[in-house]
């Protein structure tokens, strides 16, 4: 029987300014115990201001308006959306329950901190003492494949090389033992043969640690390569949702059909690129009806309502008129 | 293939920059950025360049282009009939080629001047090279824009007024205004989206017809390069380790590197293949590992890689690689 985790119940986001306009809109979806979930879309499409809003570490004048976040814990329910920012209160989740890994390591890691202090950081934090912390980090780093922990742990992240950097980075997410981690493009910057490193990490700590993951990505392949669920978010909404299988080989929106047409494939023979015209629509420009539908080739008249999430089949969400 | 007409030779290309250390800044030591790079491109050729971040792809377009002057060897390119050999040219000289050499670099987010307006990016090489008078500059702006689908009342605005796409688009026309005959594509879709880059890539496959041009591909995305070359070229640390027919080079690989940057793709259509996992990371090329430089990391070394300094030798006709054991190792491809 599968547990849930974390459950987010018609999140929008929106941008206070002097206009103010709605970034992500009407989110839902739970992620359960022990999942391998992604969530793929191009960029501007919402992808990492879901993630930071489940950390609670939204930008400034970006601000939940309305929806739920429901963390379970072994012991009680926490409603993160009710958190304000610097509450004491995130302590008990930031790190210890959801930690995350950001797309760029050489930014995210602190450059006059040593690598090895950085991933004890949270254990001294939460009063643990250096030595058991030093101990406790050198076995983390050992887990995630850092070559010589102890030599390691004494270094710059300057004189690291890019996928140990994020190696370095996975080892301070996970030192806590997270049941959530969410990877905001974890491999972006990295290379094919070093990515396939991280990706096979990320799958072994789900599997031996059975830790859930949110792997945010705008590589298919790298969805196909690791996750089991996938959502695929465009202009703030999910257009459709299931399993990675289902989805990757029958497409049901015509976004993701044009994703999917616009790879150029690597096996068989050449054939015709097939490019989706214009690009994603700017927050403050949002379509009326479905945020899809000035770019679709598929589109009819009754696009300019909202479109309704409904199941296809077995487990596959789809939103798009099509379907009706 | 027939005896084709080259348009770039490139003998026995050296880059080494210096590494300079202490008060006295003596040099101690030598990056080999490139080290004995050799290849040929015929005329309407799209030659891919692949390896990864750090193994010499962009050194390789900067010296072609004389951004960075070769140490050592030759660079020779063909135009007009006649030959000139890049690096032994006077600034002068090397100044009139120019407009037949050209680059479109990898981020257009950076690579555009955002105090100009797109009038003046695309008119300054026409202005610098050809003299031509006000209406026909504008007649020139206008036909670049249309064919590099761009809306030509666009061309008052900003680079920061475009998206991502339409920002490489605009590198793309600058570098196509002068006409040239040899287009270097440093990674031209690494920094856009999927939707985008199918555009740019459906767009310079139509330009390279309508304009006649020779395209140098340099990318580290395997699936843009198979899409647009036909020859490919893998590096590695400097070197060249397999070069041939993209077919072969990815259906038959025979360098354990390049089985390995195969392998390392992630895939749509990929299931229960052979995963590789590279051990360790590129080693420097400041001092780089004796005999095969992917010795360390390689699976299937022996005794003689770290000894002997493998050449590139003919498997089949035009596919060559640098491996010792390219003879009896049955590597996996796609597929």
């Amino acid at each position: 029987m599968k547990k849930e985790l974390l459950r987010i119940k018609g999140l929008t986001i929106e941008f206070q300014g002097e206009i103010s306009y709605p970034i992500i809109r009407n989110l839902d979806f739970s992620i359960w115990k022990g999942e391998k979930l992604s969530l793929v879309g191009e960029s501007g499409c919402g992808k990492t201001i879901t993630a930071l809003s489940l950390m609670g570490l939204l930008p400034y004048a970006i601000k939940r308006k309305e929806g739920e976040i429901l963390f379970h814990t072994a012991r009680e329910v926490l409603p993160l959306h009710s958190f304000s920012p610097d509450s004491p209160e995130w302590l008990k989740v930031r790190g210890k329950e959801i930690s995350m890994v950001f797309q760029e390591p050489s930014v995210s890691l602190n450059p006059t901190l040593t690598a090895g202090y950085q991933i004890a950081e949270p254990l001294i934090y939460r009063g643990c003492n250096r030595k058991d912390a030093r101990d406790r980090a050198l076995r983390i780093m050992e887990k995630v494949g850092l070559p010589h922990p102890a030599d390691v742990y004494n270094r710059f992240p300057h004189e690291l090389s890019g996928g140990m950097q994020q190696r370095v980075m996975l080892a301070m997410a996970l030192i806590l033992e997270p049941s959530l981690l969410i990877a905001d493009e974890p491999t972006t910057a990295l290379d094919v043969t070093i990515q396939a490193g991280i990706l096979e990490l990320i799958k072994e700590l789900n599997e031996k640690m059975g830790m859930a993951f949110l792997l945010i990505t705008h590589d298919l392949g790298v969805v196909n390569d690791v996750a089991e669920e996938m959502i695929v978010m465009y202009a703030g909404e999910i257009l459709e949702q299931g399993k990675v299988k289902d989805l990757l080989k029958n497409p049901l929106q015509p976004y993701l059909k044009g994703l999917i047409a616009s790879l150029p494939s690597l096996s068989g023979g050449k054939k015709k690129l097939e490019s989706m015209q214009g690009s994603v629509p700017q927050p403050w420009e949002r379509p009326v009806g479905c945020v899809f539908s000035p770019r679709c080739a598929y589109r009819m008249s009754i696009c300019s309502r909202p479109p309704l999430w409904k199941e296809v089949e077995n487990g596959h969400w789809v939103r798009c008129w099509l379907y009706e | 293939m027939s005896k084709q007409e080259s348009v770039l030779e490139v003998e026995n290309l050296r880059v080494y920059f210096p590494v300079y250390r202490g008060f006295l800044r003596k040099v101690s030591g030598y990056v080999q950025a490139l080290e004995k790079v050799c290849f040929t491109m015929g005329k309407g050729e799209v030659l891919g360049i692949v390896g990864e971040s750090g193994c010499g792809k962009s050194t390789l377009l900067k010296s072609i282009s004389m951004l960075v002057p070769p140490t050592e060897g030759k660079i020779v390119f063909s135009c007009n009939g006649n030959f000139y050999v890049l690096n032994e040219l006077t600034y002068h000289e090397l100044v009139k080629l120019r407009p037949f050499i050209q680059i479109v670099f990898q981020d257009p987010f950076s690579s555009l001047n955002p105090r100009m307006r797109v009038w003046n990016l695309l008119a300054e090489p026409l202005q610098l090279h050809a003299s031509l008078s006000r209406s026909k500059l504008r007649d020139r702006v206008e036909e670049i824009l249309v064919s590099v689908g761009l809306d030509p009342s666009h061309v008052y605005r900003f680079p920061h007024q475009f998206s991502g796409g339409e920002r490489q688009r605009i590198a793309i026309a600058r570098a196509l205004i002068l006409r040239p005959s040899l287009l270097l594509l440093d990674e031209p879709t690494s920094a856009l989206d999927v939707s985008l880059q199918a555009q740019v890539l459906t767009l310079l496959e139509k330009l390279k017809e309508e304009y006649k041009l020779t395209y140098i591909l340099v990318s580290h995305n395997l699936g843009v390069v198979k899409y647009l070359s036909r020859r490919i070229l893998i590096m590695y640390l400097g070197r060249i380790v397999e070069s041939g027919e993209s077919e072969d080079v990815f259906f038959s690989p025979r360098h354990p590197y390049t089985e390995a940057l195969i392998q390392a793709i992630p895939r749509l259509d990929g299931e229960g293949r052979r995963r590789i996992i590279l051990k360790g990371e590129v080693p420097n090329p400041i001092s780089p590992p004796s005999g095969c430089v992917f010795h360390p990391r390689c699976i299937y070394k022996r005794g003689i890689c770290e000894k002997k300094i493998p050449q590139l030798q003919d498997v089949s006709s035009l596919h060559r690689v640098a491996c010792h054991r390219a003879e009896e190792l049955k590597l996996a491809g796609l597929g």
